[in-house]
């Protein structure tokens, strides 16, 4: 019985003390990764407006964003208007084999994808995670968006609306394109409202 | 002045063991699952081997300090909340203060809770031994997980990316291994690995003849 209390009592006193500790850490990093995402979150922005900026001084990147870039809340969403009325806001939706969160942009006449990114993922590293490459997103700049935009797994695009796959990456290739069809139909009718 | 005087004839087993002839991932067979996951890039593996060896480091020290409180019966969850917590806390710090590091660790550095070194070292060693002994074994047995992943990243990258820490050292007309990069490759290199390693330091398995 004794040997049964101080096993409890062990394990209570061991939980309490890495709770504490933890909620110690928690406390003293939170207000800096929330300042981390939020930094993230406006320098990937101004990447997909194409505004250009100093990406290693703080200082440029938060003046930068101030001047280029106005914040627009309408009822539950929050969205982002560049000086040229380009269009952006966050998109969140299942991956292949986990949440995904990015944001993208589009032309002010909603038509045109204006450019995409993506924040977090869970992807297979190196090989579903190549599709949120800069350098392969840049094939989504410019493309039609209206209906729908398609990414062919087998590649051979040549409408408008329509970007090759990569191998290897088929079942992220398909996640990325219904996120980007899907969260553009979502906030389309609100935005169209209000602007 | 030789390492044994250094560290002491004990320590200086030790570390002999958990680098070479008690190899975690080569005798043991220990941190499979990562070394098989991340290796297809050499970034990612001395990520994921700096993560473990910190972890290590951290769980052996309070478990080897604990291993008197420690009662037998719960000491596996003793293990898997200290391990989580030192896991958690390296993410958090990551976060916060190397941004940029955690976005490319991403995934990996959650996943070193699962780490089925950490878990051994801590039932085999940490809670048999003192705190120097037992962060001597941590760092050896960190330094052996390391060399080996890196030994598969480097052999797979090359082969199936054409590239060394991302830069191309392949002639132009290089086609890229492709199998090398997806994970089925990694069981390949892998198993090369074990064999090189097993048969230099003359690992003998129990139950395996010739």
């Amino acid at each position: 019985m004794k040997e049964r209390i101080i096993m409890v009592v062990f394990i209570l006193i061991l939980g309490s003390v890495l709770t504490t500790a933890l909620v110690v850490v928690d406390n003293f990093t939170a207000p800096k990764i929330k300042a981390n995402e939020e930094k993230k979150l406006q320098v990937n922005l101004m990447k997909i407006f194409d505004i250009p900026f100093d990406e290693k001084d703080e200082n440029s990147i938060k003046k930068a964003f101030t001047e280029n870039v106005k914040t627009i809340t309408k009822g539950d969403l929050t969205y982002y208007k560049s000086n040229d009325n380009d269009i952006a806001f966050k998109i969140a939706g299942p991956g292949a084999f986990g949440p995904l969160t990015g944001a993208m942009a589009v032309t002010s006449d909603l038509e045109r994808l204006k450019g995409v990114t993506i924040l977090s993922n869970s992807e297979t590293p190196g090989l579903g995670t190549r599709v949120f490459e800069e350098e392969y997103l840049k094939n989504y700049i410019g493309k039609k968006i209206v209906p729908e935009i398609k990414v062919l797994a087998g590649g051979g695009a040549s409408n408008e609306n329509e970007v090759d796959g990569i191998t290897g990456a088929t079942l992220t290739c398909v996640a990325f394109q219904n996120l980007i069809n899907s969260e553009f139909q979502r906030v389309k009718p609100i935005i169209s409202e209000s602007e | 002045m030789s390492l044994k005087n250094i560290f002491g004839a004990k320590g200086y087993k030790v570390l002999k063991n958990g680098i070479w002839s008690d190899h975690p991932v080569c005798s043991t067979t220990l941190g499979i699952c990562s070394a098989l996951a991340i290796t297809n890039k050499i970034e990612n593996a001395i990520a994921m081997s700096a993560g473990v060896i910190f972890v290590l480091i951290l769980t052996s020290l309070l478990i080897s300090t604990l291993r008197k409180l420690i009662p037998s019966r719960v000491r596996i969850i003793t293990y898997m909340i200290i391990i989580a917590t030192c896991v958690t806390i390296v993410d958090r710090f990551l976060k916060a203060y190397f941004a940029p590091l955690s976005a490319a660790m991403g995934p990996y550095i959650p996943l070193i809770i699962t780490n089925c070194i950490i878990m051994g070292r801590a039932e085999a060693f940490f809670v048999q031994n003192n705190t120097y002994h037992s962060i001597l074994d941590a760092i050896a047995n960190g330094l052996a997980y390391s060399y080996s992943l890196l030994a598969v990243a480097v052999v797979r990258e090359f082969l199936g990316f054409g590239t060394v820490l991302g830069i191309t050292v392949t002639p132009a007309g290089w086609e890229n291994w492709v199998l090398m990069a997806l994970p089925c490759g990694a069981f390949f290199v892998l198993g090369i690995v074990l064999w090189v390693i097993r048969t230099l330091a003359n690992i003998e398995l129990p139950g395996a003849k010739g």
